[in-house]
């Protein structure tokens, strides 16, 4: 189902008019709600980027989201340093810290790796609660607050915060898809489908896995920041394998294949946490539940099995409409055809 | 010119007293928000102390001079980002006056920074007990009707050296900022008033294998007099089980207790080997008074079991809150009104099952710290209080030297240093010539 | 073009079809390099010695117009490989030369496709010597060898099962494009290369696969895969092929295609091809190399092969009847 360049702009620009409107159109609540789910979301991604694009599961996620972090926390309270400064360093450390832990993780694959990243991630958590100099331990780092931007400050007005984390979050987003669709993320997963064959072909599979990885901690590392200034604390439980394994979740749930089944997933994880535990006491009983139906019934996730299933309605029903203009079935001729057309048109 | 100001004034004051008037009729409803682990490993914290707000909203009927009361509660899970956001929706969504809780010690520390951005809702803190919370991070509208670690502990240090005679002891603890601050309390009340040497050995958090310490600390019994046993929960259990397999206690007396080991539902776990137990807290279920045994017999009454100490931090904030709106005539409405009044409070201790308390400035609690010991009585195990310190404050004995004390580089697993000369060195850093005098010629602490 | 063959033959289907009606034996095969040559065997025991060999070669091809155009694309000296106790390829001698194809036949388990695997450097020998193009290749990476322009097929298809064929042509074909920018390859829709794509297009056409460029390869025929197989190995024109069994649990008619696809290739390109079905690789091949026990037992053209009594008898032993399949 593919879109006009038209139709395209006009989805694009309905998108951020609405994202746009949110903080008008709801309530503070829901500000909040969206700013978390934000830069949860961008943890996700990260998992999600690796696991469809790598057949990889990754459990060190959360290690870079906390690095990045506590190096803004530690900045920030300690050595006082002047805003773009301390995030700044956070995303390159949590990128070096990518770079180095890669060297170990990026030749095992399956299962040795998910057991390897658990390790560092672990191992992070570790340094987070015992060196109590630095990190102050279980306690976690207080007092940090959001940089006033444009002479507004995103402390006070949860609607500055929005717009700052909104622009950093399409921006990974779109970050990671440009990397998808690019002959690189097409490399990555060729890596995914037969590694073998890959070296074959000559690509040098652990340096695509390598720059895959790192890329994906960026990601993570930006989530954390956000995270940082919008809780104003860190504390170890950030980079815990609680943390690791419920973004592991809200991908399962949403759909790991896609970025947008990884932000939908987030968004209904981290909502019904707040909402269902305020009806009920044994709300985890329920999102148990819910999540061995995901598992059973759309082991895809929730948008891996709308795209599956409701694609094709959706689109007969634009084609009924007038939305989208029917395509000649593709025929061999017709391939080539539209080909070349495109072809002599771009020249 | 004068009328026109005449009627200005007017004006004003009219608007003003329709203010008052407003908000003295406009809450039609208190509302109390809850914080706390509900869910997890820390549910009893959590629960414990909702329970203890149910009880004492029970005694009230829940309602204020016939407004009603409702109570919202959030799981915080333990997380505080989650507690982060949860403490934003009480305060957007449900609008409420009043925070009990939070009952984890990072809970707490987050729970204050977020009170330091949100200095409209006053908020009562649970069971939380790092001393960060009304000390250094300490702000306006956070009041902590509870307990620090080491305020309770200082004096056991002092007990166990002066009146127990020990001079060497060994701690082994959980290996995060809880037990290490227990231990920094304790070291400071054993090293001043006599103790010589205090080790400490960490162990993971989870550990439940103590046998390599228990090896450990055989060969130690020849230096050491006593083992202060530092953690909490399914540890305290496995580790007091396997003391007794390896014989420990034919070597060593009794097993001393951080705070927070030999609680009720403690001693159901432990059974008879936890028989003997020194510990210190500021509240002792077996005080005999007359606030006291009515909170236990209708917490019973209520919900099957007796209460520990964490219901009790739940039990008087709810009563403190009430004697702050009396004081106020449930103006709750207004933040600060209502806050200046929480600090103001003063417990009496037939109003208290702990004893009476007031607030320090810093709004944490000036109040009886009593060394208990487990006995049995009618067939149950419970604690009863063998020596009573009155009126301490969070700093113990350094309420004179507040500042210096908290000048001093904060607590980790291995400061303060735990032999006496070097940990005396630090005191005469932080603390001056003068004290360290004072101590030697005082031989300790003076009662 | 791309500098790819002409094609020679259509991929279309129903031509193959028609092809068969003609006659059941394919045509002869096309002649070789026109170019005079020397029959020339250049030094294989030194790469010194090779080194001054090509030198002069290429001094001469310049400057002088003639060449020794006959050098070896692979040669294999005294090379040995076991497994545990097992000897899978004893002290074999190979040489074949440029543009040849050759087919080594030989019953299951007579160590072919390990043969393959060394040379690819999927595994490490035990002992003896690898030269590719004069290269001596023995100890370098898979990476350094595809660079001398190796491709190869595998007996059991390994192709990336959830890309669709365009994208597994483009993967393939993407090696040669790689001197495009960093920024570009990271950060370019692959749909909007468009040469590479033309080529992708080409190469489907010649492996008879230019309708199915959008399907997933999971739900491809068995066929098919093969043929993209052979497609992928294609796609970054390597100058040696060698194909593993291309024609593994194919119908008649696929085999026929196939067949002809195989010599239909560019002349230039040195085949070597692994082959149960006999008639198929001496219809093929100009030399046939026989394996038996790991060791090359016999070598010579398709006929003298034919001839040979040990052949003949490790065939009437283990010779796999002429329609069977092996998958």
């Amino acid at each position: 189902m593919r879109l006009s360049r038209l139709q395209k702009i006009c989805l694009t620009l309905i998108t951020m008019g609405v994202l746009i409107a949110i903080p008008w159109m709801t309530s503070d609540y829901f500000v909040m709600m969206s700013i978390r789910v934000m830069y949860f979301g961008m943890l996700t991604m990260s998992l999600c980027f690796l696991a469809s694009e790598l057949g990889l599961v990754s459990l060190m996620q959360a290690g870079f989201f906390g690095v990045a972090g506590y190096f803004v926390a530690i900045l920030h309270t300690r050595y006082h340093l002047p805003f773009p400064l301390p995030p700044l360093v956070g995303v390159t450390v949590a990128v070096v810290f990518a770079g180095l832990t890669g060297l170990l993780v990026i030749r095992a694959r399956g299962i040795y790796f998910l057991m390897l990243t658990l390790v560092l991630g672990q191992l992070v958590w570790a340094l987070a609660s015992q060196w109590a100099s630095m990190t102050r331990g279980d306690t976690g780092i207080h007092g940090i607050y959001a940089p006033v931007l444009f002479g507004i400050s995103t402390e006070e007005s949860n609607i500055a915060f929005y717009f700052f984390t909104l622009v950093f979050f399409i921006g990974a987003a779109c970050f990671l898809v440009i990397l998808k669709r690019s002959p690189f993320g097409l490399m990555l997963r060729g890596v995914r489908d037969s590694d073998t064959r890959m070296a074959m072909l000559g690509y040098p599979v652990a340096l695509l896995r390598y720059f895959a990885f790192v890329f994906a901690a960026f990601v993570a590392g930006l989530g954390g920041i956000f995270f940082t200034y919008f809780t104003g604390l860190i504390n170890p439980h950030s980079v815990s394998l609680t943390n690791n394994v419920e973004t592991l979740m809200a991908a399962i749930l949403g759909g790991v294949n896609t970025l947008a089944g990884a932000v939908l997933g987030t968004g209904i994880l981290k909502t019904l946490d707040v909402v269902l535990s305020g009806v009920t006491k044994r709300y985890l009983l329920i999102m148990g539940v819910m999540f061995l139906f995901v598992i059973m019934f759309a082991p895809e996730g929730i948008v891996g099995t709308m795209k599956k299933h409701l694609s094709l309605p959706l689109y007969r029903i634009a084609v009924r409409f007038g939305f989208i203009r029917k395509r000649a079935s593709s025929t061999p001729a017709a391939t080539e055809r539209q080909f070349y057309q495109t072809e002599s048109k771009r020249r | 010119m004068f009328k026109k100001k005449i009627a200005w004034l007017f004006a004003v004051s009219f608007i003003f007293n329709l203010g008052i008037i407003n908000s003295a009729t406009a809450v039609s409803e208190i509302r109390i928000g809850h914080i706390g682990p509900t869910t997890g490993w820390a549910t009893i914290f959590g629960e414990g102390v909702l329970n203890g707000i149910n009880l004492a909203l029970e005694e009230y009927n829940y309602e204020f001079n016939g407004v009603p009361i409702k109570v919202f509660s959030e799981d915080t899970k333990a997380d505080v980002e989650v507690m982060r956001t949860k403490l934003d929706s009480l305060k957007n969504r449900d609008k409420v006056h009043l925070i009990i809780g939070p009952s984890l010690g990072h809970e707490g520390m987050a729970a204050v920074d977020w009170g330091a951005r949100n200095p409209e809702v006053p908020m009562l803190i649970g069971y939380s007990a790092p001393e960060d919370i009304t000390m250094r991070n300490a702000t306006f509208s956070v009041i902590r009707p509870g307990w620090t670690g080491a305020q309770v502990i200082f004096n056991f240090g002092q007990f166990c050296a002066k009146d127990l005679g020990y001079k060497k002891v060994i701690i082994v603890g959980q290996d995060y900022s809880y037990p290490w601050d227990q231990a920094a309390g304790f070291i400071r009340g054993f090293l001043e008033n006599g103790g010589e040497k205090v080790e400490r050995i960490w162990h993971p958090v989870e550990a439940v294998d103590f046998s390599s310490i228990m090896a450990k600390l055989m060969g130690m019994a020849k230096e050491y007099d006593a083992v202060l046993n530092n953690s909490g929960g399914a540890q305290v259990v496995a580790f007091f089980k396997q003391w007794k397999q390896f014989g420990l206690d034919k070597i060593y007396p009794q097993i001393l207790g951080q705070a927070n080991v030999p609680i009720v539902p403690m001693l159901t776990e432990l059974g008879d080997s936890a028989l003997g137990v020194y510990s210190s807290l500021h509240y002792y279920d077996g005080n005999p008074s007359e606030a006291n045994q009515k909170f236990r017999e209708s917490f019973n009454k209520k919900y099957g079991h007796y209460p520990d100490v964490i219901s009790v931090q739940g039990y008087d904030a709810v009563h403190v809150a009430f004697k702050a709106m009396k004081a106020i005539d449930g103006q709750v409405d207004d933040p600060q009104k209502f806050i200046t009044a929480l600090r103001q409070v003063k417990m009496s201790a037939d109003e208290s099952p702990r004893g009476p308390f007031y607030f320090d400035k810093y709004a944490n609690p000036v109040q009886n710290i009593y060394i208990k010991k487990v006995v049995k009585k009618d067939g149950r195990l419970m604690n009863e209080a063998v020596k009573t310190y009155q009126n301490v404050s969070q700093f113990g004995p350094y309420a004179d030297m507040a500042d210096k004390y908290m000048a001093a580089p904060a607590t980790t697993r291995d400061y303060p240093p735990g032999d006496k000369a070097s940990y005396f060195k630090e005191i005469e850093k932080y603390f001056g010539k003068d004290y360290v005098e004072k101590l030697e010629k005082n031989k300790g602490w003076v009662d | 073009m791309m500098g790819c063959a002409d094609i020679n033959l259509s991929a279309k289907k129903n031509q193959v079809i028609q092809f068969s009606k003609i006659g059941i034996s394919p045509p002869k095969k096309t002649q070789r390099s026109s170019i005079p040559t020397f029959h020339v065997c250049p030094p294989t025991d030194s790469i010194a010695k090779f080194r001054c060999f090509q030198f002069i070669n290429v001094v001469l091809r310049r400057y002088a117009s003639i060449g020794f155009d006959h050098v070896h694309a692979l040669v294999l000296k005294n090379v040995s490989k076991s497994f545990g106790g097992i000897v899978a390829v004893d002290k074999v001698d190979l040489t074949v030369m440029l543009g040849e194809s050759r087919a080594l036949i030989g019953p299951n388990g007579a160590g072919k496709s390990t043969l393959f695997n060394l040379v690819t450097g999927e595994i490490s020998l035990d002992e003896g010597r690898i030269l590719l193009f004069g290269k001596d290749l023995t100890h370098e990476p898979v990476q350094k060898r595809i660079a001398s322009q190796l491709g190869r097929t595998y007996q059991v298809s390994n192709l990336f099962s959830q890309l669709t064929v365009q994208e597994n042509l483009f993967l393939a074909a993407w090696q040669k494009w790689r001197k495009v920018s960093l920024t570009a390859t990271l950060f370019r829709s692959w749909r909007k290369f468009d040469n590479q794509r033309r080529h992708v297009l080409e190469i489907a056409h010649r492996v008879g696969l230019a309708d199915r460029l959008e399907v997933k390869v999971d739900e491809l025929s068995h066929g098919e895969h093969r043929q993209l197989e052979l497609g992928l190995t294609l796609a970054h024109e390597p100058k040696i092929l060698l194909l593993d069994e291309p024609m593994a649990g194919l119908s008649a008619a696929e085999r026929r295609f196939m067949t002809e696809l195989i010599m239909g290739l560019k002349p230039e390109i040195t085949v070597v091809i692994i082959e149960h079905d006999i008639n198929v690789a001496f219809s093929i091949a100009d030399q046939v190399s026989v394996l038996h026990h790991g060791a090359i037992i016999a070598e010579g053209s398709p006929a003298q092969i034919e001839k040979n009594p040990e052949v003949q008898q490790i065939y009437t032993v283990s010779r796999p009847s002429r329609d069977s399949q092996h998958a």
